[in-house]
């Protein structure tokens, strides 16, 4: 296993407000990694530092050991909380966008998961509900052969019985290789697809170690932990 | 991967003035039929106030899409820019695997073209409407006296044709500033409103002092060498703000 991703005194700074304060994180490949914490705590701000989106006030962030920029961004495929899919487009459309910028795109696989949710390609994205538009959003996303896998809430706008489809897709369609970072408040739901778990809190690491080994020591599951550490 | 980005700007954009350049033109054909028409015969007083009524109202829609259609080119463009890459849709684009002044360069060689298309639309609608009538000659006159001075001072046509498509970019390159600073910030429309005014102002200022400098201070009374300056000024302004 080798690091996918590191991060070297990270910090982010919006004015006086510090939302992540030099933070050191490393993540090897081939493991699925929840990226939990409260509102507030720097998870986003993070993953965006991750996939371009932001740049670091101090420190650096490294995938793959190269500085984040179009070689990164091909290899990290990145799923937001929010639906990015313009609404003019057909499903069609986006799976040719994707496949004409993502060289690692595959487009049976992207098919093969729109039949099994019963999603025509030919449907335009404004006809779609929420929770549709979010399952398209994660077959693009998983139908990549990426590296490093961001999923920010990935099974938040699901019915409950897709949140096991998604679950079992994500676990069954990426890379051995690769990464999965799945960021959720949903923790009771992912825990058990976990290899490791992030921790962070008022933009620090609180913990980071194995699902595993967390659950061992304590006796609890990871979403007691978590209620325990962060109790309001 | 610049080329891939056009095609689908392209299409976007299609989606978006072939529908405006359709209606333009039903405008066109509507204004050379109420030309044509003539109800001076008609002895219903009302009626035939009501009908002349409609075809000056139909006259002046016509010549206010005329220039509707032209700024509709650059608001458009630079609409696309804002909503592309500074709402949700950004986090499509912005994480795709090209260097971020691809986007750039995408929007604004897009924005040059369909500038380019909405001003030959234009003058496509106006043959439309006013081809053999009585009012084109002012339209076959204005361009036979277009085609004497590109013949006359062929150099100087060609750098005011130059000088421009540079400013014109120089001024879209401003937008874009605008707007990606406003994205920064609060009260996004206004910060990018007040920045553009503010730096149209600046550049004529500049622009000006320029031009007192050169016919004034350096006594030259070359246009061509004028032009040229000019060109080289606008191009810096709008390769400083790329």
């Amino acid at each position: 296993m080798s690091v996918l991703l590191s991060c070297n005194g990270l910090s982010k700074s919006y004015g006086a407000k510090e939302a992540l304060c030099s933070l050191d994180l490393t993540l090897e490949s081939g493991k699925i990694i929840g990226l939990l914490g409260p509102n507030g705590s720097g998870k986003t701000t993070l993953i965006k530092m991750i996939c371009g989106l932001l740049s670091p006030t101090k420190g650096e962030v490294l995938v793959d050991g190269k500085k984040i920029g179009p070689e990164t961004k091909a290899i990290v495929s990145y799923l937001p909380e929010r639906t990015y899919i313009p609404d003019w487009m057909k499903v069609s459309d986006i799976l040719g966008f994707f496949s004409d910028f993502y060289s690692d795109f595959r487009m049976e696989l992207a098919e093969s998961m729109l039949q099994k949710l019963n999603i025509e390609k030919t449907a335009k994205i404004k006809t779609l509900s929420k929770g549709t538009k979010e399952k398209v959003q994660l077959i693009l996303v998983m139908s990549r052969n990426a590296r490093l896998y961001i999923l920010d809430e990935p099974i938040a706008g699901v019915d409950p019985a897709a949140r096991d489809y998604i679950l079992d897709t994500i676990i069954t369609n990426y890379n051995p290789e690769a990464s999965v970072v799945i960021s959720t408040h949903l923790i009771q739901d992912i825990e058990r697809v976990l290899d490791d778990v992030v921790m962070l809190q008022c933009g620090h690491l609180k913990i980071h170690g194995s699902a595993d080994a967390l659950r061992a020591d304590q006796g609890k599951s990871i979403d007691e932990i978590f209620r325990e550490v962060f109790r309001c | 991967m610049l080329g891939k980005l056009m095609k689908h700007e392209s299409v976007y954009m299609a989606r978006r003035f072939v529908p405006l350049y359709l209606i333009y033109i039903a405008l066109a054909v509507l204004a050379r039929v109420a030309y044509i028409l003539d109800f001076t015969d008609v002895t219903n007083v009302g009626l035939s106030f009501a009908l002349n009524m409609g075809i000056v109202l139909v006259v002046i829609a016509f010549f206010l899409a005329c220039f509707g259609l032209a700024l509709m080119g650059l608001f458009l463009n630079v609409a696309r820019f804002r909503s592309n890459l500074f709402t949700d849709e950004g986090y499509l684009m912005n994480t795709l695997p090209l260097p971020s002044w691809y986007h750039i360069v995408c929007k604004l060689l897009s924005g040059i073209i369909w500038f380019v298309l909405t001003m030959c639309v234009t003058v496509a609608g106006v043959f439309i409407a006013f081809y053999e009538m009585d009012d084109y000659e002012i339209f076959s006159f204005t361009l036979e006296i277009s085609i004497e001075v590109f013949r006359a001072v062929p150099l100087e046509t060609a750098l005011t044709i130059i000088l421009a498509v540079v400013t014109f970019c120089a001024f879209v390159l401003l937008c874009y500033f605008g707007q990606a600073f406003s994205s920064m910030v609060g009260h996004k429309r206004l910060i990018s409103i007040l920045m553009i005014i503010g730096g149209s102002i600046l550049n004529s200022f500049i622009s000006t002092m320029l031009s007192e400098f050169y016919f004034v201070l350096a006594d030259s009374s070359s246009i061509s060498a004028y032009l040229a300056v000019n060109i080289v000024y606008h191009a810096a302004v709008g390769g400083l703000l790329f």
